[in-house]
């Protein structure tokens, strides 16, 4: 039997014969696969002994979940605590906008089992976390990070070192995307690469900094090609090496990685021995900023601004993001072109930041201040606290 | 190129202009990148995270650097 090699690439739940017969639907529905002398029947019945749990059922579980599903990964879950909005449909391709307002994994697992009635889809709606982690992973056999936030990827990568799971992970912004395959075991995991989350605000999410629809379609069906081949054990897996994407060159790079000797989760030295839910870094949300102490809420701005003194308007957002929604700016100014244009603001006047969502208009305060105005507050929660609080008129994006 | 004190390297396939021996992690402050936050590849060999600072830029040496990303 070829139960060392599987034992190695993924452990089968219980013995082949009594879940993973295909029948005769199926051996005509996977005709192409079976032809395949790489895949045939042996071949297919793993994939329908395999369990894959999808973290993310957004840009990348898309695609993910319908080519997963479609290929005859016999167990599929799906882990989400979102409903779909409109802002989704421009790439999360599995939704229609009869799914808007509703939970994604509901919505999800119902289309693939629309796709593919012989997958056993699995919804869990909730968000992954140091609490559920490490009971999802292990009840699976290898997981795929299509998350959208750094919290999920550190929390998701560490339970994947401790219970010994592979790591399919795949990453999206703007034009570029990443993929590897984090496997402790034989390479480096992903605090390998990046020892911890970047600090608040330093990296934009994709609502800030906007994706290329068409980019976690490309990149999730990477990751769903190295699912395949390590359920399938065939070829050349992303292990130890970084895919790097750039869609605008269309430029495809390798990059050799280095498993870390002092790394924080999966090194001798390691300082990390359970799971923890690191704080959240790119979108600022509610009571978050209470510690805040130059930041002020949607309720009291608005008050300011019906003052006869009223404080000027920052807005550091780009050009293109006030086409969508604005506020009567006084000053425009985007982020990066800030450290350059101090001279065009007041110094004897109070100034109210605001980018979207908090985190560009705090590194502006910050830099303000350090700059030696005095004067200067931002809008907790941005133009999106903003308009769910007082003016509902206004475009989401 | 002047002063002979420039060289050219390539760093994700475009040409760069840099000081010679100029160490990566100079470079990445130049660039305004936190070496927490990159992963590089020199003439096709991982660097190391320690030794960053230690790694000095040759004429012609090529560089990948990819940048942490989160979007999904």
């Amino acid at each position: 039997m070829a139960h060392c090699r599987e034992e190695d690439a993924m452990p089968p739940k219980s013995a082949p014969s009594d879940i993973a017969d295909l029948s005769r639907e199926e051996l005509q529905r996977y005709s192409r696969h079976l032809v395949l002398p790489e895949v045939g029947a042996e071949g297919q019945r793993a994939l329908k002994r395999a369990r894959v749990l999808l973290v993310g059922a957004g840009g990348l579980g898309s695609p993910l979940g319908l080519y997963l599903a479609a290929a005859g990964v016999g167990t599929l879950g799906l882990v989400d605590d979102d409903v779909v909005d409109v802002t989704n449909l421009q790439r999360q391709v599995v939704f229609g906008v009869d799914d808007v307002g509703l939970p994604k994994v509901e919505r999800a697992a119902r289309r693939l089992r629309n796709l593919n009635p012989h997958v056993d889809v699995i919804a869990h709606h909730e968000r992954l976390s140091a609490a559920t982690a490490a009971g999802l992973v292990t009840a699976y056999d290898i997981v795929v990070d299509g998350s959208d936030n750094f919290p999920t990827r550190f929390c998701l990568n560490d339970a994947c070192v401790f219970a010994g799971r592979p790591d399919v992970f795949g990453s999206v912004y703007r034009f570029e995307g990443q993929v590897s395959v984090f496997d402790a075991r034989r390479g480096p995991c992903y605090r390998c690469l990046f020892p911890h989350p970047p600090p608040p605000g330093s990296v934009p999410s994709c609502a800030e900094g906007g994706v290329l629809g068409i980019l976690p379609g490309l990149v999730g069906l990477i990751q769903a090609t190295e699912t395949i081949k390590m359920i399938l054990g065939i070829g050349e897996t992303l292990v130890g090496k970084l895919l790097v994407v750039d869609a605008l060159r269309m430029r495809f790079t390798h990059l050799n990685l280095l498993k870390d000797p002092a790394c924080p989760v999966c090194s001798a030295q390691a300082s990390i021995h359970q799971l923890r839910d690191e704080a959240y870094t790119c979108e600022p949300v509610g009571t978050d900023w209470d510690g805040d102490e130059y930041a002020v809420s949607p309720t009291q701005l608005h008050a300011a601004l019906q003052r006869p003194n009223a404080p000027a308007l920052l807005d550091v957002r780009e050009p293109a993001e006030r086409e969508i929604a604005t506020l009567n700016n006084t000053y425009e100014i985007p982020i990066d072109e800030l450290p350059t244009r101090l001279a065009e603001l007041p110094r004897d006047r109070d100034l109210v930041v605001y980018c979207l969502s908090g985190g560009r208009s705090a590194r502006a305060v910050r830099l303000l201040r350090e700059a030696g105005f005095h004067r200067v507050s931002h809008l907790a929660g941005g133009l999106r606290a903003w308009t769910e609080q007082i003016d509902p008129s206004l475009p989401r994006y | 190129m002047s002063d002979g004190k420039m060289i050219t390297i390539v760093a994700n396939g475009k040409p760069r202009t840099v000081r010679v021996d100029c160490s990566l992690v100079e470079l990445l402050s130049q660039w305004r990148l936190r070496p927490d936050m990159v992963v590089i590849e020199r003439n096709g060999e991982p660097v190391p995270r320690a030794s960053l600072g230690e790694v000095r830029l040759r004429d012609g040496d090529r560089l990948e650097i990819a940048q942490m990303v989160g979007g999904g």
